[in-house]
């Protein structure tokens, strides 16, 4: 584990292995000098407050966590829509509309990182041949329960937002549900597979 | 010159701060304010923290006189304060003009107020305190109670010219994307708040900033305050409704005190960020 401290305001953890659960541990822990747990693929940010002191480190490199649990794999039900990011898509790829559907719905993908927006996927395992970057300027509307194409990563936008993916289609049914915690019932590492409604 | 002069001394009037704790164990007490609520407020108005010294006034209002222009706030007791001979109201931000006179009379509704300044007076701090505590002589101004004479100094204000308010910012995971260049157009720059900004970012205006890279390999943790720089090498600010993870280089975050200052900034108003220590806010 290597922590790194900036000015006691966060701390930004990696790890070759088991930076998930090293993250959630942390975050079940409810530490009264943390004020946030973000856990991403690379890194955990920790943000800190005034009952923060050094010493306290201490605590994380001597965290117990549990290993990993099986994974279960969802089917989504999506569709394609003629959106206007789908020109970008195919000028970047090279491939028509028609091919990228084929190897999107033959694709696994799992959940990589829960983050950006509440309900926002990003999912990993898109073909190299299709990834394409995040555009230049952020458009400023993304609709509720788009895919979207961000680099190396599919996503889910589960609520509206400004946002820089590219998107391509729709899901049909919303997997976020603001009425409990956790508001979105799967696990980072679980899998997905796009099912065309 | 930049400074108060105490024309009357009051009752028992003396600097203080939030204390001068953890040394009880050598029979030091902790000194400071007696009543911290009125004293936080006064400090709070001008987006201060505990580590800034203020004036305690007990019973009897002293009288001061301003050499040259500052923003005061006045709380706690009712002192029936007045800027020359003009009432002036407790708990809210007053300007100060060069040659102003602070009077008031005797406390109504409590026993004790509390002066604080837009501008931190230069008290020389006594294991880590500007608290005053007479019996052993230490602290605030000389360790003793104020007296008609004494002349308090204040440091210049880093809120400056042409309505250009100054940022405090630390160095971000990918600082060192930016090239020396942009490192240095980072502090010196005088940017502007895009109309576009709200709640979850705040898009800036201004010289783009060169870097070697604009997007991370991975999506990365973004926290209020973080500064991300996207192709277009203009500066996003995340805010408080912001996204958690993000794609964009973190080179820079405003630290939460600032933040405070950055979200009063208008849209189209003018900011420029620092990374100067020796700003008069105390960290």
């Amino acid at each position: 584990m290597n922590i790194k401290n900036y000015n006691n305001d966060f701390l930004i953890i990696k790890s070759d292995k088991e930076l998930q659960q090293i993250g959630k541990a942390i975050f079940e822990q409810n530490f009264d000098f943390v004020t946030e747990v973000i856990v991403t693929e690379k890194e955990v940010c920790v943000q800190l407050n005034d009952l923060f002191e050094v010493e306290k480190l201490d605590l994380f490199h001597n965290l117990q966590f549990t290993k990993k649990g099986t994974s279960k794999t969802y089917e989504l039900p999506v569709y394609f829509t003629n959106h206007e990011d789908w020109k970008r898509v195919e000028a970047v790829t090279g491939f028509s509309k028609k091919a990228i559907i084929e190897k999107l719905i033959s694709t696994e993908f799992s959940i990589a990182i829960f983050g950006f927006l509440p309900g926002f996927l990003y999912l990993d395992g898109l073909d190299e041949s299709l990834h394409v970057p995040r555009k230049a300027v952020p458009s400023k509307y993304v609709e509720a329960n788009s895919i979207a194409i961000g680099g190396q990563y599919l996503g889910l936008y589960s609520v509206e937002s400004p946002g820089g993916w590219n998107v391509i289609g729709k899901v049909d049914v919303s997997i976020l549900d603001l009425s409990s915690i956790p508001p979105v019932k799967m696990n980072l590492g679980d899998k997905i597979k796009l099912k065309v409604i | 010159m930049n400074q108060i002069e105490i024309t009357k001394a009051g009752l028992m009037t003396s600097v203080q701060d939030l204390g001068r704790s953890g040394l009880a164990y050598y029979a030091i007490p902790k000194s400071g304010v007696m009543d911290i609520n009125a004293a936080k407020i006064a400090l709070l108005l001008f987006n201060k923290n505990d580590e800034t010294p203020l004036i305690e006034c007990t019973c009897i209002a002293p009288e001061i006189k301003f050499h040259a222009a500052t923003k005061i706030a006045l709380t706690g007791a009712d002192f029936n304060w007045k800027i020359n001979e003009n009432t002036v109201p407790l708990n809210t931000i007053i300007e100060i003009n060069k040659g102003d006179i602070l009077r008031g009379a005797f406390a109504k509704n409590g026993l004790r107020g509390y002066i604080s300044f837009a501008n931190d007076l230069e008290i020389e701090a006594v294991f880590d305190s500007f608290s005053t505590y007479t019996n052993a002589k230490i602290g605030g101004f000389d360790g003793r109670l104020l007296q008609k004479g004494d002349v308090l100094k204040w440091k210049n204000s880093i809120e400056n010219d042409e309505g250009v308010t100054t940022i405090r910012i630390r160095k971000g995971p990918e600082y060192d994307y930016l090239t020396e260049v942009a490192q240095k157009k980072l502090v010196t720059n005088i940017y502007t708040i895009k109309p576009e900004s709200n709640r979850m970012g705040a898009r800036l205006a201004g010289s783009v900033l060169e870097s070697s890279k604009y997007q991370l390999e991975y999506s990365l943790p973004v926290l209020p305050g973080f500064i991300q720089l996207p192709p277009n090498g203009l500066p996003i600010v995340v805010l408080q409704d912001g996204q958690t993870t993000g794609g964009y280089p973190r080179i820079a975050y405003i630290p939460k005190r600032f933040l405070s200052i950055f979200n009063q900034i208008r849209l189209g108003g003018k900011l420029r960020f620092s990374t100067d220590t020796t700003c008069s806010y105390p960290d």
